[in-house]
């Protein structure tokens, strides 16, 4: 018979509700060594990020590479990257929640924390990318008396509004999930950390109007959220496709853009909860059945994302546009300046995840985790390979050249993972990965007197 | 887990099961409506306006009936419960392709590429203009390569057949099992040529283990050839009447909106039929409030999609981009007027409207309210597609809309192709078994019973 999904990979659930509680609180207990050594390395990385960034600011833009024709590089790379890693948190939270599929209530806290400090990473990236710093205020649409007002007709204003709406939704949706697991810390909590505990669990006793509100509210954001999975990337993608420049003026982008960014945030979910669950212990509450549905994911949207290639490619070939076949097939000459990004790309996002296809692989936990690793290279290197190879190469040959970052740019792209990795970290060890509420709902629910209810 | 609804019930109705003979009387006059529209047009309205119409009714009903086949293959990928008793409906209108592929076959090779301005004469290569060093003699020539009538015609034909051989393949293994399940019952009674689809097997448990392996492994290869079948398809079939407009959207644009028109044909004949077919208790209010769902998230994905092509090409105001949309939406750029009311009701009829009525939660569990909600948006799709086609095949037409032509020979074209479809569903429901009654997945899994607070509202 074929796998079932509901027989073979059923997760192993906890005894009880105590239990529950038990396993999800013992990341409060004092750290290993493996893990402070794993948060100095992020502090690190982070220190010398900044420290790059201050050696821009001190020097000035000259210190990157980023100049004429490619104004983008780096920064704008890393950018939608972000922001694209910062999607598979919201979609598996309240998209799945919309379709009420199980497999995401051992695994959507974690994405969720993951799309939250994915965004507020992918948000350091245009303060980064325009230099003066101190002005960066000229984003935002302020009452002010010198005739200064943003043009709304540019994508990138769009962007703003598209990317703070999705964090600002984002990260009060994953905040409202969290109060009644923070309310659980805070029981099982002593002194001042059961302070702060009660501070951020609003007050939460779970009693039945409580609940009825909590679960009214957190309806209403999924379904607020939902849209804005689509939304933001599609905007981000406008960027892009809005401009007349040759291999960027694409329709297909935006659904390529989400799906791709689908992709790239499962990967990351799975690069990350991987790790984490061997670390914590927490395999009756994230194992093979969820890293196998990420990795469905994960085939659905590079299958999107192969055939989104393939239609620029074709179409490029039969528009007969000769700067559109030009830079088409520039990009995948193999002799040309970034051919190898282009074939780094298509084998990181279009070949590594077929062995996905068979489930024996999707059931390897390093199998799993070394392609989620090699799908986050690919999924940096598509944008690489969009963003700077048009504008290395656009209409008028005088203006090509070969752009490369300099260490400063690798440095704060560094950076910008290591600022990720310690916010994540910290996360970890202080507030529930696990949506404890929803595990339980897992469990039969406990009768008076029995060794459940204890 | 809860108490399933007795499938003898279904599997006894099989036996003497008859198609209705008002659905076989308007079926057919639709048909003949159909037959006589087209002959008007062939001597009325002209070669181009009758092909395009054709074209039209043609490819709104091999979308129609592949796209609610898609169904089947969603809910099997997905291990979607809820679709289950809906699934037979989903995979009966495979039957039409056969029918549909002929005339698709006879459009090809009888007159229709007349209606594509790259033939008889292939366009001309472009002119050299000075690029350099963009070679233009390094421009790959590909309009004399792609758009040939032999090899359109191939592509068209081989690729459709490839997909229906999918299907078969795949719906053999779904109904096969069930068939033999129904054997076991009614004996004697059941037809003959079932055995064709149970192929031999013996035991209905391990014939439908077999047959679940076939469509797992299956799916995916389906979902894959649909996708690019009729990505193909659209940019072949109508992208292509305007040889130098493109847009790399168009083919998932379109595949995207043909599972759309499925859901809609499959919600229309779930609805009608469920009674005739003994599934009143299985097609619940619940199941097509899921299938309802099912549309809304279609059809917002068609209009961001269609966003999605309209903004870049209005953003960048390229001509080769907008003379496509400045045709049909009109505008102060040479834009004409007779086709500017199409242009406004195709986004009422395929947006506007379903997504407000969509959003009701008592229209997707009632059953006239849900009828007419997918007539509507099947109707649009009609529209939709005649948009994209009319004004290629009437290219004299610059203010005035040809309305007589529009209501006479355009609807009853496709009046004619709903017709078809309905005539050969109702028959094909008739003979075979109308409900998955061996699948293991049919009815309610027992998490359904305690998985979150909001299910259990829901269920109320």
């Amino acid at each position: 018979m074929a796998t079932d999904v509901y027989t073979s990979g059923e997760p192993n659930r906890p005894d009880s509700y105590g239990a529950a509680n038990r396993d999800i609180i013992r990341v409060l207990l004092k750290p290993s060594v493996a893990y402070l050594a794993l948060l100095a390395t992020s502090i690190s990385v982070m220190l010398f990020g900044g420290w790059c960034w201050y050696m821009q600011i001190r020097w000035g833009m000259g210190v990157a590479n980023i100049t004429h024709p490619t104004m983008w590089g780096v920064y704008i790379v890393t950018f939608v990257f972000w922001v694209g890693i910062g999607h598979a948190g919201t979609l598996i939270s309240a998209i799945l929640f919309l379709v009420r599929s199980r497999w995401r209530t051992g695994v959507y806290r974690a994405s969720e924390a993951m799309t939250v400090f994915a965004v507020m990473t992918a948000l350091l990236f245009p303060v980064l990318h325009l230099g003066r710093v101190w002005q960066n205020y000229w984003f935002f649409p302020y009452p002010n008396q010198r005739q200064l007002w943003m043009n709304f007709k540019s994508p990138l204003m769009w962007d703003v509004f598209a990317i703070s709406t999705y964090f600002t939704v984002s990260a009060i949706f994953f905040y409202v999930g969290l109060v009644p697991d923070i309310a659980i810390f805070r029981d099982h909590s002593k002194g001042l950390v059961r302070r702060i505990y009660g501070l951020l669990s609003l007050g939460w006793r779970g009693t039945h109007r409580q609940w009825h509100h909590y679960m009214a509210a957190y309806g209403f954001f999924a379904a607020l959220a939902a849209p804005l999975v689509l939304s933001v990337h599609s905007v981000v993608s406008w960027d892009f496709a809005m401009a007349n420049t040759a291999g960027w003026h694409s329709t297909i982008f935006p659904p390529y853009f989400v799906a791709g960014a689908i992709l790239s945030g499962c990967a990351m979910v799975i690069s990350l909860l991987m790790p984490m669950t061997y670390a914590f212990n927490w395999h009756k509450y994230v194992n093979t059945w969820h890293f196998e549905n990420l990795a469905k994911m994960c085939v659905l949207t590079s299958a999107i994302l192969s055939y989104a290639y393939g239609m620029e490619y074709f179409v490029g070939w039969y528009s007969q546009n000769p700067y559109e076949q030009a830079i088409f097939f520039w990009r995948a000459d193999p002799s040309a300046d970034y051919g190898w990004a282009f074939y780094l790309m298509v084998f990181c996002n279009c070949l590594a995840p077929l062995p996905w296809y068979i489930t024996k692989v999707r059931r390897n936990p390093w199998a799993l985790f070394i392609i989620a690793a090699i799908i986050n290279v690919g999924m940096w290197m598509e944008r690489f390979n969009i963003i700077v190879s048009s504008l290395a190469h656009n209409f008028d040959p005088a203006t090509w050249w070969f752009y490369w970052p300099s260490w400063v740019e690798w440095g704060i792209l560094a950076g910008s993972a290591g600022w990720f990795c310690t916010w994540f970290l910290l996360f970890c060890k202080t507030l529930p990965a696990v949506a404890i509420t929803e595990i339980k709902e897992m469990i039969p629910p406990p009768v008076k007197g029995s060794l459940e209810a204890k | 887990m809860s108490a399933h609804p007795d499938i003898n019930v279904v599997i006894d109705g099989i036996a003497d099961r008859k198609v209705p003979g008002i659905v076989m009387g308007v079926g057919g006059l639709l048909v003949v409506i159909g037959l006589v529209a087209a002959g008007y047009g062939f001597a009325v309205a002209g070669a181009a306006p009758t092909w395009g119409a054709i074209l039209v009714g043609l490819f709104w009903s091999i979308g129609l009936c592949q796209g609610a086949f898609m169904l089947s293959i969603i809910l099997t990928g997905t291990w979607g419960r809820w679709g289950r008793p809906i699934k037979r409906i989903a995979e009966s209108f495979w039957f039409v392709l056969p029918v549909l592929y002929v005339l698709l076959a006879g459009f090809l090779l009888f007159g229709g590429l007349g209606i594509y301005k790259w033939h008889p004469t292939p366009l001309a290569p472009i002119e050299h203009i000075s690029i350099e060093p963009h070679n233009v003699a390094a421009t790959w020539r590909s309009k004399p390569i792609w758009l040939t009538p032999g090899f359109f015609i191939a592509r068209q034909l081989g690729g459709l057949l490839i997909l229906m051989i999918l299907d078969f393949v795949y719906l053999r293994a779904s109904l096969g099992p069930d068939m033999l399940q129904a054997q076991e019952r009614l004996g004697k009674k059941a037809p003959g040529w079932w055995n064709s689809f149970i192929g031999g097997q013996s035991n209905v448990k391990r014939a439908s283990e077999a047959g679940q392996a076939v469509q797992s492994t299956l799916f995916w290869m389906i979902g894959l050839a649909y996708a690019l079948v009729f990505s193909f398809l659209a940019f072949d079939l109508l992208m292509s009447l305007e040889p130098w407009w493109y847009t790399n959207m168009f083919g998932g644009w379109v595949f995207v909106s043909c599972v759309w028109t499925g859901f809609c044909a499959v919600g229309v004949t779930s609805m009608l039929a469920r009674d005739w077919l003994n599934l009143g208790d299985w097609i619940k209010p619940k199941v097509t409030h899921d299938l309802g769902k099912l549309m809304l998230a279609a059809c917002m994905f068609w209009a961001y999609t269609l966003f999605a092509q309209l903004l870049p090409v209005w953003y960048a105001n390229m001509p080769e981009e907008t003379q496509f949309f400045l045709v049909r939406i009109g505008g102060e750029e040479g834009g004409l007027t007779a086709w500017r009311w199409m242009a406004q009701t195709v986004p009422i009829l395929c947006f506007v409207a379903p997504f407000t009525i969509l959003l009701s939660r008592g229209v997707k569990k009632m059953r006239w309210p849900f009828v007419a909600i997918c007539s509507l948006i099947l109707f649009g799709m009609f529209m939709e597609r005649s948009l994209i086609v009319m004004p290629q095949v009437y290219p004299d037409v610059s203010d005035t809309f040809p309305t007589t032509h529009f209501l006479v020979l355009h609807v009853g074209v496709w009046l004619g192709f709903v017709g078809l479809i309905t005539l050969v569903v109702s028959n094909v429901l008739a003979r075979i078994p109308p409900l998955v009654t061996s699948d293991p997945h049919l009815g309610d899994h027992p998490w359904d019973q305690h998985v979150h607070s909001l299910d259990a509202h829901h269920a109320h």
